[in-house]
């Protein structure tokens, strides 16, 4: 049994090389694209006035981003369905967090003052 | 005695041991950064109108380090896709430039933003005094055109008013910090001498409204400001409001964690040839791991920064 | 495809890096040990440790409530001379050694800290995880042996942390194992600003969530990705289910814990208000903090955590009592898959029904009706599952081992807890009983009688292996019987002061509370109750010592035991005793079910999991 594969020490063949620069553009255009939706981000918060648009377009454009680092960097896109089945659970105890404690700001006692 | 998969993958779960440790690893870091993003809404959603601020912190800066961490997000990732290439030249290339990155992100942080920000002063006005700030708050202006309401006084301190063994004194104040200084020897503090932000010199300029992306350093304008018409005052520290509690401590945290990753990486950047050597797919594999924590790191910022930066 | 190396019998041609190929030093072997059996042995000494001197703590709370205002006898000297005059003072006729009223805060909240987080998750999810759970899956080791010891170690700097907080100025945290804000943030901050109780509570459970995290990433892993061949997820032991359910529990539950630890420390230490409310009034001055914090917002993080983390409390006591009720009827268990189903609900509802801790909070009717609908629906998984074990007894050959006694005694008294959270569970009934000791009796026969008896089990039960002794029965047995009498004692009369109404946490014993009608008490105050229950602690107390001797001492003149003395059918009884670095001398795999006991047919009346069926030859295995 060995977990070793190729040795160490080969030069890399032409196709591996060629391989390579196909990644290195590939990921220097996904890089770009990032870039591309941070200044996105940063005009949407300067253009939109409102409060509400102003979120929901901001927000928009950093989850893009994040949807490429998640899927195209962290490869998340072609990942084993184990792991897939696990985020969506950590997703769901998520929003739990996230949502749940906004109830209270929401629910009162009717007539009480103190909002916590 | 070995353990099995540690490079090479399970079949029917199709992963490597470490490959399914560090994913079960970054979920504990999103619930973590998630109680903390839960804090944020919880305490935005709590405060009063005109006590959550907008426009203190500098976005083409925080723009600028956004690009860095994007930047070492791609050059990790070659790294890995070099050391699965079997090109070590490249790799350490690549994995140098990450840990430089990295450390670019962090000297601009520590060296620039904190130290900028504990060195920029805000007064607080108590409500019932507001009236008689109106020149530098602007709060008649702001209701007529239904914008929030202004509380606070923001610039550079220059002197310190106080009484001092009787005598009123002007001392040139360095730093917000020597208001602490200052109360904790006793000194009873009078009025603080401000260089106030562009937002206060012209409360009424239109162009002031909302922040702009140009970040603007204090004008030369000097506003004397009572100490008894203070609720509270202090430099940009966590203390100063809860947008700086909260900013500090989710930026603090992800800093520590940038950290880390330097602190691994440069692990391996000086002490992984052996490894590499011996095993080159498993250090391919501990490379894809830590570039998958980097990674995460990446997205965290992602999303702090349009939060408290933009937002 | 890699096949598991499990021994060196196949001597690989290449070099591994091996460190049993070579002599290990002192330090490597036994200290900073990779091997999961050592680090197994490691928690669980420094956990039993702890659950001792948790118990200390108590017996000293409870002798304050049944003898308000009087000093310790014998020790109270001794105890002030330890602990300092802040937790022990003068009582009103000059004897030294009362502890006082900060005192009992103090001992209160590291009470329930220690127990919880340095005692039962230790014990219970490390100890027994760390020994038994790669053996029951037929792995040489956990996926991650540094990452295993860094986990131990870092839980032993959390220790360390948490001790040494008895020993600055103003003792240790004394705001509660749930260390509510405003009082933790205020409390302490008079004496040194790092080196203070509340601060060092908030460090030490840094270090022990941070080890607990990454304890959970090892059994995850070690519990997918190494089971051995023929080790399908249906044929897995019931304990390494519970363990796997526990990790996740762990893994993503904590986190918020220690964002929301991190915030209090940020209140401390840099006068950030995430907790501290505006207009705060201490001793008729405002406080330094700015104000318009929330103190609920902790209490929402806290419980977050402290919800599921009471399932991790009681899962692997579920385990170990599984395999122990499956192994001594000779049967297997009734309804294996609706008690992994139940796990997998019971875990994934824990996250949501936090709140009901949080009742009094001032919510309003749609959240608290939220939480009050999720909150019994939870029960429901709770009684498939001792339901089931209950039934796997019908029918049963049963063996009354010391081990057994333990596991069966947990089914009532689980039971008594489960259902006394029941009028804790609905709003209404828990207006009237929350903060009261209905509550604390409620939640002690969980984890007493509960968990601390299945843990009593797994020990009695797994000592052979580890150890290659057999514990004394006879003292067992006397062990297991005063305990069971002497817990009763103390938990059952809690439920009646509750129901009298007296408050938890208070100093006072129930004084308060003495001119109460006492229907509900069984027309004793709760003074009187006090005694009855300080006796049975100190007699409960008198009772683990016989157990702390039969432990220690049948290691030297215990019965030798072989490789399997239960006749047991999982894996881990099928290795040498005490099984060595990598655990099994032989390739494993796994030809049928955890609990084939009594197969009609078989030879035996145990049909071990990896030993190959009569009459095929060596048949192949099942596929993964």
């Amino acid at each position: 049994m060995s977990d070793i594969t190729a040795p160490a020490n080969e030069t890399p063949s032409a196709e591996n090389v060629e391989a390579f620069n196909r990644h290195l553009k590939g990921y220097v255009f996904i890089g770009g694209l990032q870039v591309l939706f941070t200044f996105v981000a940063v005009i949407f918060s300067f253009v939109f006035t409102e409060t509400a648009t102003k979120m929901s377009a901001v927000l928009l454009a950093a989850s893009i981003n994040a949807a490429i680092v998640a899927f195209i960097q962290m490869h998340l896109k072609g990942e084993k369905p184990f792991i897939w089945r696990f985020l969506y659970f950590t997703a769901i105890f998520f929003f739990f967090l996230f949502f749940l404690t906004l109830l209270h700001h929401g629910d009162p006692i009717a007539g009480s003052v103190i909002h916590y | 005695m070995e353990i099995p998969y540690t490079v090479s993958s399970r079949p029917d779960t199709g992963l490597y041991n470490a490959k399914l440790g560090v994913w079960l690893f970054l979920a504990s870091e999103v619930m973590l950064f998630g109680g903390l993003f839960s804090a944020y809404v919880f305490l935005r959603l709590g405060a009063e109108d005109g006590y959550w601020p907008q426009g203190l912190l500098d976005v083409p800066v925080g723009t600028l380090n956004t690009i860095i961490l994007i930047a070492s997000s791609i050059t990790i990732v070659l790294g890995w896709a070099s050391l699965k290439m079997r090109q070590y030249a490249k790799y350490k290339l690549f994995l140098l430039s990450t840990i430089l990155l990295g450390l670019l992100f962090l000297v601009i942080k520590l060296g620039y933003e904190y130290p900028a920000k504990f060195s920029h002063f805000g007064a607080f006005i108590k409500k019932e005094s507001l009236a008689e700030y109106e020149a530098y708050l602007g709060n008649q202006y702001a209701k007529d055109k239904g914008l929030v309401p202004r509380y606070e006084i923001t610039g550079h301190l220059h002197e310190i008013e106080v009484i001092r063994d009787g005598k009123r004194e002007e001392i040139l104040a360095h730093s917000p910090s020597d208001i602490d200084r200052l109360r904790a020897q006793g000194v009873q503090i009078e009025a603080y001498k401000v260089a106030v932000d562009r937002r206060n010199a012209e409360p009424t300029n239109p162009a002031n409204d909302r922040p702009s992306f140009i970040y603007h350093g204090s004008t030369e304008k000097i506003v004397t400001i009572h100490a008894k018409d203070v609720e509270r005052a202090s430099a940009f520290v966590p203390k100063h409001s809860q947008f700086f509690a909260i900013y500090f401590a989710i930026t603090g945290l992800h800093g520590l964690h940038i950290v880390g990753g330097l602190l691994v990486f440069g692990y391996f950047f000086f002490f992984g040839h052996t490894l590499y050597r011996k095993n080159p797919e498993q250090m391919a594999n501990r490379i894809e791991v830590a570039g998958l924590y980097w990674h995460f790191v990446d997205l965290v910022w992602v999303f702090v920064f349009p939060v408290f930066y933009l937002l | 495809m890699a096949a598991p190396i499990t021994s060196h019998a196949q001597g690989d041609p290449h070099e591994h890096s091996h460190d049993d190929h070579h002599e290990l030093g002192f330090w490597q072997k036994y200290v900073f040990s990779q091997d999961h059996k050592v680090i197994g042995i490691q928690y669980g000494i420094t956990g039993l440790a702890f659950l001792f001197f948790g118990f200390g703590l108590m017996m000293v709370m409870r002798w304050q409530l049944a003898h308000p205002g009087e000093a310790v006898p014998v020790i109270g000297g001794m105890l002030r001379a330890i602990f300092g005059e802040t937790v022990f003072g003068t009582d009103g006729k000059g004897a030294i050694g009362m502890l006082t009223a900060d005192g009992y805060n103090t001992f209160g909240a590291m009470h329930g800290t220690i127990m919880v987080f340095f005692g039962i998750v230790p014990v219970a999810v490390a100890a027994f995880g760390n020994y038994a759970m790669p053996l029951q899956v037929g792995a040489p080791d956990m996926a991650f042996p540094k990452l295993n010891m860094a986990s131990y170690w870092c839980f032993f700097v959390s220790c360390v942390i948490m001790l040494s907080s008895f020993f600055v100025a103003g003792s240790a945290a004394k705001s509660g194992w749930t260390s509510y804000p405003p009082l933790s943030v205020l409390a302490d901050s008079g004496h040194h600003a790092f080196f203070n109780g509340q601060t060092l509570w908030l460090l030490g459970m840094v270090f022990n969530i941070t080890a607990s995290l990454l304890g959970s990433v090892n059994t995850i892993v070690t519990i997918v990705q190494l089971r051995a061949p023929g080790m399908t997820w249906m044929r897995m032991p019931f304990f390494c289910w519970t363990q796997l359910v526990t990790a996740f529990l762990l893994l993503l539950a904590f986190p918020p814990l220690e964002a929301a630890g991190f915030m209090q420390l940020f209140d401390r230490a840099f006068g950030t208000s995430f907790f501290m409310p505006s207009g705060l009034i201490v001793g008729g001055a405002a406080t330094q903090w700015a104000g318009g914090g929330s103190p609920v917002l902790w209490q929402h993080l806290f419980w977050f955590l402290a919800h599921p983390e009471v399932y991790v409390l009681i899962l692997p006591a579920l385990g170990m009592v599984g395999e122990i009720i499956a192994n001594n009827t000779r049967k297997p268990l009734y309804g294996y898959k609706a008690m992994v189903g139940a796990i997998f609900v019971l875990g994934f509802l824990s996250f949501v029904v936090w709140a009901h801790h949080m009742y009094m909070t001032g919510m309003g009717a749609r959240v608290a009706a939220f939480f009050q609908t999720t909150t019994v629906m939870i029960s429901i998984p709770s009684v498939i599952l001792i339901t089931a074990l209950l039934l796997s007894l019908w029918g049963g050959s049963i063996r009354f081992t010391v081990p057994m006694l333990f596991a069966t005694t947990f089914l009532p008294m689980f039971g008594i807890g489960g259902l006394t959270g029941i009028p804790l569970a609905f709003n209404a009934t828990d207006l009237y009983l929350h903060d009261t000791y209905y509550v604390i009796g409620h939640f002690h026969y969980v984890v007493a009688p509960g968990t601390i008896f299945a843990i009593f089990a797994g020990i009695y039960y797994w000592y052979p292996k580890a150890t290659g002794r057999m514990m004394s029965e006879f003292l067992g047995k006397l062990h297991f019987w005063l305990s069971l009498v002497f817990i009763n004692g103390i938990f059952f009369p809690m439920f009646l002061q509750g129901m009298l109404g007296m408050h938890r946490r208070w100093y006072d014993g129930g004084a308060t509370y003495e001119g109460l009608s006492h229907a509900y008490s069984l027309g004793k105050t709760g003074l009187e109750w006090n005694s009855f229950m300080a006796t049975s602690a100190f007699l409960l107390g008198a009772a683990q010592l016989i157990f702390i001797y039969n432990f220690f001492g049948s290691l030297f003149t215990g019965k030798k035991a072989g490789r399997n003395p239960w006749d047991s059918t999982t894996l881990e009884w099928d290795t040498p005793t005490p099984p060595p670095h990598g655990n099994f001398d032989k390739e494993i795999t796994v030809y049928r079910g955890p609990y084939e006991y009594s197969v009609p047919g078989a030879s035996k009346d145990f049909s071990p999991q990896s030993e190959p069926p009569e009459n095929e030859p060596a048949a192949a295995p099942a596929k993964h």
